[in-house]
């Protein structure tokens, strides 16, 4: 379980977040809708600590921290407890697909390689990638660099994966294969905060939709209640912008 | 009197020179080693700006560049040998200042001009890998020494070593400059060989040739150990 309060942060005299609260129950999908600038990327951010929050404390797993006192051991045990899937996928670049999913296991968390092998190439084979274990990101399509991305981050078996706009770099005929493995991770129960534009995917998985505007959480609900029945008058302006007319009538 | 070049003495330069190469080798090769060590240290202090500790490194780089290496080297001389004897004195130690070896002086210029080279080069590689593999590295709870072995410093040796080898050739020649504070290497060693006879075009030729020989090898070798390293990279720039 997560549970985020009052988070708040600013870049400089810019306030990026008014304080963000927010629970996700375990094996929750949460999609984070908004238009650019709205800070769903740095919520997403602040969760796994590669932007330091100002204030607001942050519990996910067994891990409270207050984020005006956080240590770095607290800041190394959210991130062991959590995994994060990039826009850019950031895969590392002197490492081979395999050596990419193996590396969270046997470096921080020291398990044998034996073992670490064994799980890594189990999750890249869910992925459908069980032939490129031996070959590098600059080998790879984008969607299966992304796919090695999300099995990086399913091999931790973290508490939470967040995935930051993992399809808005792909070509659109890529978006479908990374698309498909992110449901099937999502059917098999492991909580997932997703920032998309991806509409349909929000509609198909998502267990709750928040939408995000100027720094603070406008409208939460269901996929349903949010995206087909707004409530707030700037949530249905967002949705018209983005939503193909069709969409409106399921 | 017409131009003469004495093509046996120049022969015999050639040789006295190759006997200095050693030296040479340890003017240049020890203030790589300890550039490349304490480099890096400062290189990486500065990049994740410790406190008050990046700051004094920015300025100390920023003045010791400013300084020709025949300045650094001379004052450096300077400083030792007139408060050596001061020094010996009040510690009661049994030395003047002909007891310093000069060649120690030298290694310790040169290592403290390599110092400040290479702690640039470093911070360029290592800022030359991309933010978002830092980032990843965080992302899956490495600590930040893990992230600079496993990931970082692999992927910014490609990147610097070509610079390290530019470095290297650097002091190969700047250890010339060692000539002025008396430590005998390859020109002073060639140059006392033509004080009886006044050839020193030939002395300084040898001297040349040998000094181009070293860094066609330095340079030789960088070219060779550039293709073992990144080879992941094979697939593209990006």
């Amino acid at each position: 379980m997560i549970v985020v309060k009052g988070l708040c942060k600013s870049f400089g005299k810019q306030e990026v977040l008014k304080g963000i609260d927010l629970t996700v129950e375990k094996g929750e999908v949460v999609v984070l809708l908004g238009p650019s600038g709205s800070g769903k990327t740095t919520f997403l951010r602040c969760l796994n600590f590669l932007e330091r929050p100002d204030a607001g404390e942050i519990t996910i797993g067994d891990t409270h921290v207050d984020c005006k006192s956080v240590t770095k051991n607290e800041i190394l045990q959210i991130r062991r407890n959590t995994a994060m899937v990039f826009q850019l996928y950031n895969l590392f670049k002197n490492k081979t697909a395999l050596e990419n999913v193996m590396e969270g296991l046997v470096t921080p968390r020291k398990i044998p390689k034996i073992e670490a092998e064994e799980i890594s190439r189990k999750i890249l084979k869910k992925v459908g990638l069980g032939a490129k274990h031996d070959a590098y990101p600059s080998q790879l399509s984008g969607g299966q660099q992304q796919r090695v991305g999300i099995a990086r981050a399913l091999a931790l078996n973290p508490e939470v994966i967040l995935f930051d706009e993992p399809t808005s770099a792909l070509d659109p005929e890529l978006v479908g294969e990374v698309l498909a493995v992110m449901k099937k991770v999502a059917k098999e129960g492991l909580t997932m905060i997703v920032v998309t534009h991806e509409i349909s995917f929000a509609r198909d998985i998502a267990s709750k939709v928040i939408f995000i505007d100027g720094g603070v959480i406008v409208e939460q609900g269901t996929a349903e209640e949010v995206l087909f029945h707004p409530k707030e008058e700037r949530t249905r302006q967002f949705l018209k912008r983005i939503l193909p007319a069709s969409d409106y009538s399921i | 009197m017409g131009f003469q070049f004495d093509i046996s003495f120049f022969v015999y330069e050639i040789g006295i020179a190759i006997q200095y190469i050693p030296v040479v080798l340890l003017l240049s090769i020890v203030p790589l080693m300890v550039g490349l060590l304490l480099g890096t240290g400062i290189a990486i202090i500065r990049l994740f700006k410790v406190r008050a500790l990046a700051q004094l490194f920015t300025i100390v780089v920023v003045f010791l560049r400013g300084v020709p290496l025949l300045l650094q080297l001379t004052i450096l001389y300077l400083t030792v040998t007139l408060s050596f004897d001061s020094l010996a004195q009040t510690l009661d130690l049994n030395m003047t200042s002909k007891d310093i070896s000069y060649t120690l002086i030298a290694v310790i210029g040169l290592s403290i001009n390599a110092t400040v080279y290479l702690s640039e080069v470093i911070r360029a590689a290592l800022q030359s890998v991309n933010s978002g593999q830092y980032e990843a590295a965080y992302s899956i709870g490495m600590t930040s020494l893990q992230m600079l072995k496993r990931i970082v410093i692999p992927q910014a040796l490609p990147v610097a070593i070509p610079l390290i080898g530019s470095n290297l050739i650097g002091l190969i020649k700047g250890s010339a400059i060692a000539s002025l504070i008396s430590v005998v290497e390859i020109i002073n060693g060639t140059l006392f060989e033509a004080n009886g006879n006044y050839k020193f075009l030939e002395a300084y030729l040898a001297a040349a040739i040998i000094y181009w020989a070293l860094c066609i090898l330095v340079e030789r070798i960088v070219a060779f150990l550039e293709t073992r390293v990144g080879v992941y990279g094979k697939g593209g720039v990006v």
